[in-house]
């Protein structure tokens, strides 16, 4: 009867301490996103920082973003590059990542090299591109970060995508091409298909890091015409105060995108995972 | 059909031999199969016919022409894996329409084809389903009807059902072979398993580091093994192997003469005889006559029959228990004796000693 009595603390307690954590960790995941979310439309939320429930509510912020500031000129140019850096580090990556698990001349040592570059401090790389973006005349331009961005994005997503590969049995492409198919047609009809999950992975997590990149960005890019998102948030931390209702209003448009992207994928990743075990 | 050759086929992965100039010509219609221990060569020298490893010398021909550097597709050979290697994401219908459709074969003649390959092989309700929906023996089969549903030149197959429990195996090796039989196609079967070996093929070919040991239809692997490695690989229980020569008197083996050694064979290097179970014969050791004794250490029940499992010099002999062989029980010392119709001798190079031709033309 004990026994079973402490028993049923002991159960008890430990849910508890779970459901605790839980908590935690979303107070901690949520916190900022809300506090960003109220902040956007509290009025006039002077105070040094806002308090977290606003007296008043006003649309306010979220206009003077979209109006005055070009909030959108920089969403669009985060789009463009972030879309153009995450394909072109997907493609190369999974071309990359298929031929190491199928050909890997170096013994695991190219894979292992092609990450060397985050090794340093992004600041530290970010200078000697930005000297060598002035000869090509690219600075201030989408280019330059697209291009910048890709010695970050190919190592990345050629490493999520070497452990999807290495799952896929080369028996397959023997099957198919002893069936009549040519290298390339068996890489897309078998060896694709069958990575869907890690490419998709691969692109959401390339895709955010891109979106949120801030060193490379504020070193290439000088003006709107190439800013993306993450330099315009900072802007708002000024010599005279931060702004922080526009700030927040801010924010919570630029996570948006990503959010929306991050959510369409993940659907695709579930897919692709089912797709993988039936 | 074609005939297909291998002529001096080898294949070098750097310094080691995998596959050491191997000559098999493969009849039309018969099924081969290639028999060795693992790492013997078998599974390469198949992926060589298949056109998924290319011959580091040697020539494939096909009907007379050279083949070495076609693709796997324009070979026309069809592989049956090991793994099965159904793709996961495809339903069985796609499994086994996919060489077709790689042909750009019309959609009609395609569901036709597809149809009739799974009525064939019982298969047709699971067109639908996923590979990994169906059990072992069903996925192998669907692996079988991708392979035959192209009516290829010849089939290949990597040792298909070693991965099936006995009873699945036994079964779908009756169908394969019955199969086989009826579409007369030329096929090429890799196994380790001997047994797998006797009931399916025409004809075996044994390897063994990477070079071709014997060729022969089963009976003759079984009963004239062309060397002691075929002889020792080939029959469960194994052979026993006696050091023998050649004397005035008869044949010497392990130190005594065997008078009842009529054949005026006189091959000087007679260095081994090989005896099967079957064909050693046990006596209690009470004759006069001079014989080499045994002691009988265990009686190893097999169902329908027994060995007896004697102790020989610090060796392990297995001799098959026959009908007179009721009175003799563990522990009784035995004189062994042997039936000289069937044994085996070998030269110092381990080659068979054609015993039957020698005495033909000596006497």
């Amino acid at each position: 009867m004990n026994l079973t009595n402490t028993n049923r603390y002991a159960r008890t307690l430990v849910r508890g301490s779970v459901y605790a954590l839980v908590a935690l960790w979303l107070v901690w995941i949520w916190g900022p996103i809300l506090w960003d979310l109220f902040t956007g439309v509290s009025v006039n939320p002077q105070t040094d920082p806002p308090t977290l429930i606003p007296q008043q509510f006003t649309l306010e912020h979220y206009m003077t973003v979209v109006q005055e500031e070009d909030i959108l000129i920089y969403i669009r140019n985060s789009t463009v590059v972030t879309t153009v850096s995450t394909a072109l580090s997907v493609l190369v990556g999974a071309l990359a990542a298929y031929s190491l698990t199928r050909y890997d001349p170096g013994d695991g040592q190219i894979s292992f090299f092609t990450l060397s570059m985050r090794f340093l401090p992004p600041i530290a790389v970010a200078i000697p591109i930005y000297t060598m973006f002035i000869g090509l005349e690219w600075i201030n331009t989408w280019q330059a970060l697209i291009v910048a961005y890709l010695t970050i994005g190919i190592p990345i997503s050629t490493w999520i995508m070497l452990i999807f590969f290495q799952k896929i049995p080369e028996e397959l492409e023997e099957a198919s091409r002893v069936d009549g198919w040519s290298r390339m047609q068996t890489w897309r009809r078998v060896v694709l298909p069958l990575a869907t999950p890690g490419i998709s992975s691969a692109a959401i997590l390339t895709a955010i890091l891109m979106w949120n990149e801030y060193v490379l960005a504020l070193v290439l890019t000088t003006t709107k015409e190439a800013q993306t998102v993450p330099i315009y948030l900072a802007g708002f931390v000024t010599t005279r105060g931060v702004l922080w209702g526009r700030m927040g209003a801010a924010t919570i448009i630029a996570l948006t995108p990503i959010v929306v992207l991050a959510f369409i994928a993940q659907e695709r990743l579930v897919a692709g995972f089912t797709l993988e075990s039936s | 059909m074609a005939k297909t050759e291998l002529l001096n086929l080898r294949k070098e992965y750097d310094d080691v031999i995998a596959v050491d100039d191997i000559s098999i010509t493969l009849e039309d219609g018969e099924f081969l199969v290639l028999l060795g221990p693992s790492g013997c060569g078998k599974s390469t020298t198949l992926r060589m016919i298949a056109g998924l490893e290319t011959a580091t010398a040697g020539d494939i021909r096909v009907g007379g022409e050279v083949v070495n550097d076609q693709a796997p597709a324009e070979r026309d050979f069809a592989l049956v894996f090991q793994q099965v290697a159904l793709y996961p994401h495809m339903s069985v219908q796609n499994n086994i329409s996919s060489p077709l459709r790689a042909a750009k074969l019309d959609a009609d003649t395609i569901e036709r084809r597809v149809l009739k390959t799974a009525k064939l092989l019982n298969i047709e309700e699971l067109l639908d389903r996923r590979p990994s929906e169906l059990s072992g023996g069903q996925q192998q089969r669907v692996a079988i009807g991708r392979a035959l549903v192209r009516e290829p030149r010849a089939f290949l197959l990597d040792e298909p059902f070693s991965k099936l429990d006995q009873k699945l195996r036994i079964q779908l090796q009756k169908e394969l072979k019955q199969l086989q039989g009826e579409m007369e196609i030329t096929t090429v079967f890799v196994t380790h398993d001997q047994e797998e070996a006797m009931v399916l093929a025409d004809r075996i070919a044994v390897m063994d580091e990477g070079s071709l040991q014997q060729i022969d239809p089963p009976e003759n692997i079984y009963q004239k093994p062309a060397n002691k490695f075929v002889a020792d690989f080939i029959g469960n229980p194994t052979m026993n192997f006696f050091d023998a020569s050649i004397e005035d008197r008869g044949l010497k083996i392990e130190g005594e003469i065997y008078s009842e050694w009529n054949r005026s064979v006189r091959h000087a290097s007679i260095d081994s005889m090989a005896a099967r179970p079957e064909d050693i014969v046990l006596s209690e050791s009470h004759t006069t006559e001079s014989m080499l004794t045994a002691t009988v250490s265990l009686i190893e029940m097999r169902g329908s029959t027994a060995y007896f499992v004697c102790q020989f010099d610090s060796r392990e002999l297995t001799v098959l228990k026959k009908n007179d062989h009721d009175d003799i029980s563990e522990g009784d010392t035995v004189a062994l004796s042997f039936d000289f119709e069937a044994v085996n001798l070998f030269d110092s190079n381990g080659k068979l000693v054609n015993v039957t031709e020698s005495a033909v033309r000596q006497s």
